[in-house]
């Protein structure tokens, strides 16, 4: 199955189409040879969570699955940049803290250290 | 990171008063003849066979005599402990719980051992493998617990209630306590507990009677039981009037109340009643948390204490001994609170001039902590801060870490600051403990410190032991490491017990700048000085990177000896959860992968996972190539996924410390790697980090999450997102399928 044949059924609103494009959890992927690699899906996932603003632990499994398939943790914030042109800063802003915590750092704590502590 | 043999020839009398000491505090009063029968109230509780038993009631009101009663009543077996204020520390109070259990469950005999160790995770690991232990006692038992009131440390009621969830039915834990027992209101809840208070111990006229009676004062009926009411049947107070009524009747039956000035005001009228030389003796010995007479002669500065201390024994109840030998004693608390005020009262002067004595005594006989505990209460800072810094390592290296920490605080940071020396070994107990922020700030005043004499730890000088400390820390990149290693090498001499440290650091010097032939006969010299001197973890450091050197020249034979030399010592001294040990089983994890022993690399891998929290940025380059070998192990098994949150764990330490010389060509090399290989089919779960791991053995607790927040100075918010991720790495959705999942895998339990 090629991408236009994807897109067409997509727009159909073909239930099947998921099942045929994604496989079943733990087969090989039915209709489509994957293209992207594991990591760039990782990351892309994680940008769609930011746009549609998930809660803390998405945001850890999400960083785990881009770390497992590779990424580094610089790369997980870049995506937060990367995607303020599309979703705008407020969006992101509500995410950074959520992805902090997933990441091992509370920054709403951080804030609030005094300055020697 | 030097195990200390104590002040010269004193050894063998420390380990006898210590192992006096100890045996005093494992060993069940006798109950004194005379006193009230507690039987009714015994058997009740018994019958009641609640797994927990509380006995929380002010002083005075009879609960150790409660507890010997039963005990000396009791046909299970009993062991016992009573607790001083020395042991508000998890891993004392743990090994003194398996020390009195082991007594009465002798299969048990090196569970004591497994409570300590070096850095030992005391809620983690120790106290679930203490009520492993208990839960799987074959014959029901009892265990006592007198003066629970002496555990202030959130972290000893965390580990106690964690060891009392394995008391079996049938079994039971009776502990005694002025204060409010924080395990107990859940248990009682859940009709797991009992707990007698005031009330139940309070006397009536029978026991008003028999107390009259065995002070040979005959009162009728009517009086005992005004007395009683007056007294609102306080034992301790029925006693007081008993004996002044004895002198003079009626003020002894006027005496009324229980509160702490009637108190003081009885133990005064019946301290009148003693000759003024018995007075002083009282008054002075009372700065002693326990008694012997040598040591009463050397404080009072005098002779006769044995038969002072017979005296007592023989005329008062106040005077308690602790063991069977009638050797050491103490006062009865309150009495011993009165007789304190009393001196502060009476002769302030002489206060700091009875601890120094004390101290002279516990120095001299061999047991310098707790020379460090009476020198805490006086103004002899200088000898307390030398003495503290001679005792820091062993303290520590016994797993008393919080004792350590204990002597620092109450020192204070400016009296630290004030000993360059100390301050250097509190940047080691810092920075080997994995606290961070502690640690560069130890680094930091270290740095600036000077300090021209001797210091007293057993290094060659204050510079020798700061280049230690700067060369393991590392942050000034490996060309000043190796500049820092070398220079202690060159000051420390042979006879110094800080020499295989030294050149243990230079060996490490010589891996980063990749000189593997120098930094193989340095490592090979580092062992072979610290088995000699008995440091345990030069010899588990250098024996694992020199299997990895030999790994890595396919001289397997060689790495499997070694390999099986370092795990000796760690299973030996029990340093499972200890910085240094995480290499060893990196290393063991990589000999299973290679002999094909795909099960024992799994246990080694799980081993060192669970222990490389504590291998922090502050010891870089222990942390990185610890956490290289991991990932290089588990990308060998198929595991990419968990090689790379590995990596991603060294890219933190190396945002803090980026210059590691040929560590960082290497870690690109097993980025490579990893890249390269194909991820096995099954992807598990990502690891638990370093702070889910620090979180974890608090899911045993009935902590908040806040609670545990506090406990682990961390933001609810950061509690809450490590649980929900740790919840969901193991695989469940609530906090007792968490501690079971979490067991199973290894991940806590010993």
């Amino acid at each position: 199955m090629d991408y236009i044949a994807v897109l067409r059924r997509l727009s159909l609103h073909d239930d099947q189409v998921v099942a045929d494009v994604l496989g079943s959890a733990d087969t090989q992927p039915a209709g489509l040879d994957p293209i992207l690699d594991e990591r760039t899906v990782a990351l892309v996932r994680l940008a769609a969570l930011v746009a549609v603003g998930g809660a803390v632990p998405s945001y850890g499994a999400q960083a785990d699955a881009a770390v497992d398939a590779g990424a580094t943790a610089a790369e997980i914030v870049e995506v937060l940049v990367a995607v303020i042109p599309v979703v705008g800063l407020p969006c992101v802003v509500a995410a950074a803290p959520k992805l902090a915590l997933a990441l091992g750092q509370d920054v709403d704590d951080a804030f609030g250290i005094p300055p020697d502590g | 990171m030097v195990v200390w043999e104590g002040p010269g020839a004193a050894a063998p009398a420390a380990v006898e008063l210590d192992q006096s000491l100890l045996e005093a505090k494992l060993s069940i009063p006798q109950p004194r003849p005379g006193s009230v029968s507690r039987a009714p109230i015994i058997d009740a509780t018994r019958a009641g066979g609640c797994r927990v038993v509380g006995v929380t009631a002010p002083a005075g009101y009879g609960k150790t005599t409660l507890l010997a009663q039963w005990a000396l009543a009791e046909d299970r077996p009993v062991g016992w402990v009573s607790l001083d204020r020395y042991d508000d520390d998890p891993a004392v109070l743990l090994t003194l719980l398996a020390s009195a259990f082991a007594r009465v469950s002798p299969d048990n005999a090196g569970l004591a051992a497994d409570m300590g160790g070096l850095c030992v995770d005391v809620l983690g690991r120790a106290a679930p493998r203490l009520a492993a232990a208990f839960r799987s006692s074959p014959e029901p038992f009892v265990l006592m617990v007198d003066d629970l009131h002496e555990l202030h440390a959130s972290a000893c009621h965390d580990a106690l209630g964690v060891a009392i969830s394995g008391i079996p039915d049938g079994s039971q834990l009776v502990a005694a306590s002025r204060f409010e027992q924080p395990h107990l209101p859940r248990l009682r809840a859940s009709g797991e507990a009992v707990e007698l208070d005031a009330d139940d111990l309070a006397l009536d006229e029978t026991g008003a009677e028999q107390i009259f009676a065995e002070a040979r004062i005959g009162i009728s009926h009517e009086l005992a039981a005004a007395v009683t009411e007056r007294t609102e049947g306080w034992p301790v107070g029925l006693y007081l009037a008993a004996v002044i009524a004895g002198h003079d009747r009626d003020r002894g039956l006027e005496v009324s109340g229980d509160d702490r000035y009637v108190a003081d005001y009885l133990y005064r009228e019946s301290l009148m009643l003693m000759p003024k030389k018995t007075q002083r003796f009282l008054r002075r010995t009372a700065v002693l948390d326990q008694l012997c007479a040598p040591l009463c002669d050397a404080v009072m500065g005098e002779s006769g204490g044995q038969a002072r201390l017979r005296a007592l024994e023989a005329s008062s109840s106040f005077l308690i001994p602790l063991d069977r030998r009638r050797e050491w004693f103490r006062y009865h608390a309150l009495y011993r609170e009165f007789l304190l005020a009393e001196l502060r009262r009476v002769e302030p002067e002489v206060l700091v001039k009875l601890h120094l004595r004390a101290a002279d005594w516990y120095e001299s006989n061999g047991s310098p902590a707790l020379a460090v505990e009476h020198l805490l209460n006086t103004t002899a800072g200088d000898r307390c801060v030398q003495l503290v810094t001679a005792l820091v390592l062993p303290t520590y290296n016994a797993g008393q870490m919080s004792t350590v920490q204990r002597w620092l605080s109450t020192l204070g940071d400016s009296a630290v600051e004030g000993y360059p020396p100390l301050a250097v070994l509190a940047g080691w107990v810092t920075a080997l403990t994995g606290q961070t922020a502690a640690a560069e700030r130890w680094a930091a005043i270290v740095d600036a410190a000077s300090f021209d004499q001797v210091p007293v730890d057993g290094t060659a000088s204050f510079d020798s032991g700061r280049a230690m400390l700067r060369a393991v820390m590392c942050a000034s990149g490996p060309e000043q490491m190796m500049v820092d290693a070398n220079a202690a090498v060159a000051q420390e001499p042979t006879w110094s017990p800080w020499l295989d440290t030294a050149v243990l650091l230079s060996a490490h010097a010589h891996l980063l700048a990749a000189d593997l032939d120098e930094a193989r006969v340095l490592f090979v010299e580092a062992v072979s000085i610290g088995a000699t001197l008995g440091n345990t973890d030069t010899v588990v450091d250098g024996e694992a990177e020199l299997a990895l050197l030999a790994m890595d020249h396919g001289r397997w034979p060689e790495a499997t000896e070694r390999v099986e030399r370092a795990l000796a010592v760690v299973d030996e001294h029990r340093l499972y959860d200890y910085a240094v040990s995480v290499l060893a089983f990196a290393a063991a994890a990589r000999l299973a992968v290679h002999r094909g022993d795909l099960e024992a690399a799994d246990r080694q891998l799980a081993q060192a996972m669970r222990a490389r929290p504590s291998c922090t940025f502050v010891l870089p380059f222990f942390a990185v190539r610890a956490r290289l070998q991991l990932a290089k192990a588990y990308s060998t098994r198929g595991d990419q996924a968990t090689a790379r949150h590995l990596l991603r764990e060294i890219d933190e330490i190396l945002r803090h410390r980026p210059a590691l010389g040929a560590l960082v060509d290497q870690v690109s090399e097993v980025r490579q790697t990893v890249a390269a290989n194909a991820q096995s089919a099954a992807t598990r779960a990502a690891p638990l980090t370093g702070a889910e791991l620090r979180l974890l053995p608090y899911l045993q607790t009935h902590l908040t999450i806040g609670a545990i927040g506090q406990r682990l100075f961390v933001s609810r918010n950061t509690v809450s997102s490590e649980i929900a991720s740790i919840y969901r790495k193991l695989g469940v959705s609530s906090r007792n399928d968490a501690v079971q999942q979490a067991t199973r895998i290894g991940l806590l339990g010993g």
